[in-house]
């Protein structure tokens, strides 16, 4: 318990790095592109000048900074114009997509990979070991884009099995148009549920099955490798030996023994993982047209020559390094529950 | 005359590496008599480690056993256990051969209690005993009132693991989260009869250690961590591979001394692997000496001492550091197991090489009574 | 004189059988001499470019030539119809067109060299600061590795592409830099390095001597920005300059993580302590003990990130922050395909070409890259060889 409450403490330096380089960042702009960051409506733009002396923009670092702290702290991130509304409102609405893909993306990603890490190892050198690594070695070669471009080509140009974006038309107009739709998580797999229209979960459903195969592509071959070689280290010690004596059955000592040590080191990559999920959301948002915060993001960045939405890129960036601080914070504290020469010093 | 529980006869253990085959055994030749101690000594890199594992069949790749058998007899007819199942092998492992490891703390695995890896070995071989005894413990529940709603529901779970404990019902209840809790009344016997088994190893405060990860125990605690599970179901016969080799020198002692006692307490036969001749003359009944992967020489612990038959044992017993007495070694070096040389493997360093010992191999033969040398020199 | 050369023969045995193992391993490992197969490959194309697809304007060999306007993309083996264009020797257009009518094998082709001078180009300036801070975390500890390990997590509390997007918008269009002040600074620095070792001052004062020069380089140019300037190069940064730059800037922490975490393995090693018993100096230790054992990590990294930042080099210009329109770059030729996945429902790849044909140029330039990073693994590693 201490240990959790210790970690957590350590994390707060750590979030003041985060805020001070996106800060840092903000101070490489000029003052009219910085006013953005303060404002809450379009209305405010009118009057740039107004909102520079309001905000102490051309003052001293250190005063611009104490500002800029005071209106983060009240939830003010800026205005955002790609998003049509202030910046914090625009993350709030846009995250239940992006959050529905993550969701299902990560267990497959560290499901998956553990089991084809384990049978790979165990099968060393064999055709599975050599299948599986050559897949994963590919899938990690892999741009994210292009992968997720091809699975359209093909499943849905093709084959037309299962659509991009994150909704059919039907659907489309049954949420918003026929005024029976309630709101609950902003989930659509559960709303569709909740709402007794379970036929919207499903499509909703086969409209994730791309994207998450994009993703999890990708990923998977993080965890394999690493499984891999944590597992080929922990088959090869004495303790292995010893359980076998004891009268275990390969497969006994295997999943029981070898596995359990051989999670902690792939534990600690899954920040890894979480990071590389962070970067392949935009692209994956952006292939599939899903309207989440990475493709917001994305398009905010200034794709294709227009003005960037300077307000919604700090934004967005500020959230990820926070969410990343934070996922690690959890695998830590995981790490330790998992072994217990962390716990216990 | 004692009857011989376990016969190793002429094994042969090649290892495939990139360097070439290692012929690490090369025909070895042991008996084990019911309730002795059979020391095994060496050097390092002698065989007397994998003679061991083999004895188990738990050589792993690159390795591969070549030839020769281990015949195990425990009742009435010898088994040879290197063409057993594997079925069959993990019966016989840690309820009637078990093993100390060397290296306590690789020996156990860091990510489970002390508890939890004694348990183990209990669950997997006395499961039946652990049953009827949580079986007793619900009926005491019962009769003394204090039975819940949960308990008759336990009671026939427990029953149905008695009579049929493969069935395909409790196979799919175990894997149920919540359901399959009541596995917890079978995991707290296991757990009082681990704390038991500490207690018998002289551990203090055992209802403290028996939830201590292997990192926080001594050396010793360890190691008596590693001797309860190999005792743990009664085995007929106990390899101790170098049990003592990296403690210090007086917890040396307080566990030879463990075993002395353990194994009156259990009536087993012990196979003692060292490279301590030290070791050997407190320990042992009858002594194989190992060269080179070979024994060349069997014989009670007295007769060893005293009246050594093989050069290399002589050699060997000669070079054991005395006050007083110069300092003698034997010349040269272990040969490479490679390439092995030709004939007898001691040949180049023994004093009384013969024009034959170059040439062939000699066979292990009774040169004494229950004396056995391999040797030219006695045929 | 022949006993010497008996010697020297005898000495460099071990290191030529050595030798003689990696070769046998690379030999026998397929994938790595798939992966060498592919980079060397890749290294024929981008040398000879100018080559394989002559430059219709020679002095922007970089901007993809397009036949006309037309909207529709063309399949491999349209013929050009630009008379101009025509006339520098183009007839065929190879792999096809893409929407604008840009050259899909101009553009692969010289987007080969863009993808090198993207990948090594920010390896190496990543590799030298993340070598730079990693060893002095590693060496000196305390409290300068406490406050540069601080600064590298919070580097790396960000995902790299993000980060990089935030970067690329935020470095300034052009960047003013005065030759004079930076010149003048430079050489105190140099003064008070030379000045530490000549006065012989140990680790931690020769760190802070080092640092107070630092300090004097960065101060004296700030006071330089508002005082007269001796010389002024504007540096114009076009947005692929922004985008090397920024992944460079985000891409260290992994070096810096990766040498100090070796440098701490091995300091701790008998054979420095040896070394320094015999009065080697810190700086000989590092560079003769520590680095020899701690590079093999590096080298490793190195070829696995090339492929890396090749990925986000690709995914940024898709996005379309990165290299300007209709320039010879993989991932921007990705972008304009966007439309034309699906062309209907009689012949839903007909343009297949746009995408999928600098799709394959990524993906196996980047495989061939982690190929040999993982070979390399497997080869140079000490510890995994003899498996």
């Amino acid at each position: 318990m201490q240990f959790i409450i210790r970690r957590t403490l350590l994390i707060i330096p750590t979030l003041l790095g985060v805020i001070l380089l996106v800060f840092a960042v903000t101070q490489m702009f000029t003052p009219e592109q910085r006013a953005t960051l303060y404002i809450t409506s379009e209305r405010q733009m009118r009057n740039v000048d107004e909102v520079i002396r309001q905000y102490h923009l051309r003052d001293p670092i250190f005063v611009q900074f104490a500002g800029w702290m005071t209106q983060l702290l009240q939830g003010n991130l800026g205005y955002s114009r790609t998003g049509g509304g202030p910046v914090l409102q625009v993350l709030l609405r846009k995250i239940p997509a992006t959050f529905e893909l993550v969701i299902l993306s990560i267990p497959i990603t560290i499901l998956l990979g553990i089991y084809l890490g384990v049978k790979s190892a165990v099968n060393r050198d064999k055709a599975v070991d050599h299948v599986t690594r050559t897949v994963s070695i590919i899938g990690w070669s892999l741009p994210t884009f292009w992968l997720g471009i091809m699975l359209i080509a093909i499943f849905f140009s093709g084959l037309g099995w299962f659509p991009p974006e994150r909704m059919g038309t039907a659907t489309f107009n049954y949420i918003y148009l026929s005024g029976n739709w309630h709101h609950y998580t902003g989930l659509l797999t559960i709303d569709g549920l909740l709402n007794g229209q379970p036929w919207i979960t499903l499509d909703a459903l086969r409209h994730l099955v791309l994207p998450t195969a994009t993703l999890v592509t990708v990923q998977i071959a993080l965890i394999v490798r690493v499984m891999r070689s944590s597992m080929l280290e922990a088959l090869g010690k004495g303790y292995i030996t010893a359980a076998r004596a004891k009268g275990l059955s390969k497969t006994e000592v295997i999943n029981k023994h070898a596995r359990r040590n051989a999670l902690i080191p792939t534990l600690t990559l899954s920040g890894l993982l979480i990071a590389g999920l962070i970067t392949g959301v935009v692209i994956t948002e952006t292939v599939f047209n899903i309207d989440g915060v990475g493709r917001w993001a994305a398009v905010a960045a200034g794709g294709g020559g227009n003005v960037p939405d300077i307000p919604a890129v700090l934004g967005f960036a500020l959230m990820t390094g926070c969410v990343y601080v934070i996922a690690n914070l959890a695998v830590d504290i995981l790490y330790a529950y998992v072994d217990p020469r962390i716990r216990l010093g | 005359m004692t009857k011989e529980i376990l016969v190793v006869d002429d094994l042969r253990l090649n290892f495939y590496t990139y360097e070439g085959v290692v012929e690490a055994l090369d025909g070895v030749n042991l008996s084990l008599k019911k309730g002795e101690t059979l020391g095994v000594v060496g050097e390092t890199g002698c065989g007397k480690s994998v003679t061991g594992l083999s004895i188990l069949n738990l050589i792993p790749p690159p390795g591969r056993i070549e030839g020769g058998k281990v015949l195990f007899n425990p009742k009435k007819k010898p088994v040879d256990l290197l063409v057993q199942k594997e079925a069959i092998l993990r019966r016989v492992r840690g309820k009637y051969i078990s093993m100390v490891f060397q290296d306590p703390r690789s020996a156990l695995n860091p990510v489970y209690t002390a508890g939890d890896q004694i348990a183990e070995v209990l669950r997997h071989h006395r499961r039946k005993e652990l049953i009827q005894r949580s079986l007793e413990r619900i009926n005491e529940e019962i009769e003394a009132g204090k039975a819940g709603f949960l308990t008759g529901y336990y009671k026939g779970i427990y029953q149905k693991m008695l009579k049929n404990p493969k069935a395909l019902s409790l196979l799919i209840l175990s894997k149920i989260p919540i359901v399959s809790r009541y596995k917890r009344m079978l995991n707290e016997e296991a757990k009082k009869e681990a704390i038991n088994m500490l207690r018998i190893m002289r551990i203090p405060d055992p209802e403290r250690v028996v939830d201590m990860y292997p990192h926080e125990l001594s050396g010793g605690m360890a190691q008596r961590v590693v001797i309860a599970i190999a005792l743990a179901c009664n085995p007929e016969v106990l390899i101790a591979d170098e049990p003592t080799t990296n403690l210090d020198v007086t917890i040396q002692l307080q566990i030879l001394d463990l075993i002395k006692e353990l194994k009156e307490k259990f009536s087993s036969s012990i196979i003692y692997v060292t490279h301590d001749m030290g070791v050997i003359a407190q320990m042992c009944d009858r002594v194989a000496v190992m060269y080179a992967g070979n024994v060349v020489e069997l014989a009670d612990l007295f007769e060893i001492f005293k009246k050594p038959l093989h050069p290399y044992t002589q050699a060997l017993l000669e070079s054991i550091p005395r006050p007083g007495k110069p300092f003698k070694s034997i010349e040269g070096t272990v040969p490479s197991l490679v390439n092995p040389p030709e004939g007898c493997r001691f040949n180049d360093r023994c004093p009384y090489a013969m024009e034959i010992c170059r040439k062939e191999k000699p066979k292990l033969v009774e040169a004494k009574k229950e004396h056995f040398v391999q040797c030219f020199l006695y045929r | 004189m022949r006993y010497r050369l008996r010697e020297f023969k005898a000495g460099i045995r071990p290191t030529l059988d050595e030798l003689k193992f990696t070769l046998k391993k690379i030999r026998k490992s397929p994938l790595s001499i798939v992966g060498t197969v592919i980079v060397a490959f890749y290294i024929t194309i981008a040398v000879f470019a100018p080559v394989l697809a002559p430059p219709t304007d020679p002095r922007n060999p970089y901007s993809i030539f397009h036949d006309g306007y037309g909207p529709t993309p063309r399949p491999p083996g349209s013929p050009v119809n630009d008379p101009f264009i025509l006339s520098t020797g183009w007839t065929v257009h190879f792999l096809g067109t893409v929407e604008g009518q840009l050259d899909i094998y101009y553009g692969c082709i010289w987007g080969t060299r863009t993808a090198f001078r993207i990948g090594v180009i920010v390896v190496a300036i990543a590799l030298t600061i993340g070598l730079l801070t990693g060893s002095l975390a590693g060496y000196y500890g305390g409290t300068i590795d406490e406050f540069l390990m601080r600064f590298t997590d919070i580097v790396l509390a960000f995902p790299g592409l993000i980060l990089a997007m935030a970067l690329v918008i935020a470095l300034p269009r052009t960047w003013p830099i005065d030759l004079g002040f930076l010149g003048l600074a430079i050489m105190i620095f140099f003064v008070l390095v030379f000045l530490g070792r000549f006065l012989k001052l140990q680790g931690i004062w020769t760190f802070m001597l080092g640092l107070l020069g630092l300090a004097t380089v960065v101060l004296s140019y700030v006071w330089a920005l508002g005082t007269p300037p001796i010389y002024i190069i504007k540096l114009g940064l076009t947005n692929l300059d922004k985008v090397l730059i920024a992944l460079a800037l985000v891409g260290w922490p992994g070096y810096t993580r990766v040498i100090r975490g070796e440098i701490l393995r091995v300091r701790n090693e008998d054979y420095v302590e040896a070394a320094k018993a015999v009065g080697c100096s810190d700086f000989r230790v590092i560079t003769k003990h520590i680095l020899p054992n701690a590079i093999y990590s590096v080298v490793i990294m190195a070829s696995l990130d090339i492929g890396a930042i090749v990925l986000t080099a690709a995914a940024l210009s898709f996005l379309g922050i990165g290299a300007p329109v209709g320039y010879a770059d993989w991932g921007q030729m990705i972008s304009f395909a966007r439309n034309w996945i699906w062309a209907g429902i009689e012949n839903p790849w007909q343009y297949w070409y746009t995408f999928t044909i600098p799709g394959v140029f990524i993906f196996t330039f980047v495989l061939g890259w982690n190929l040999l990073g993982d070979a390399f693994r497997d080869i140079l590693d000490p510890t995994l060889r003899r498996r």
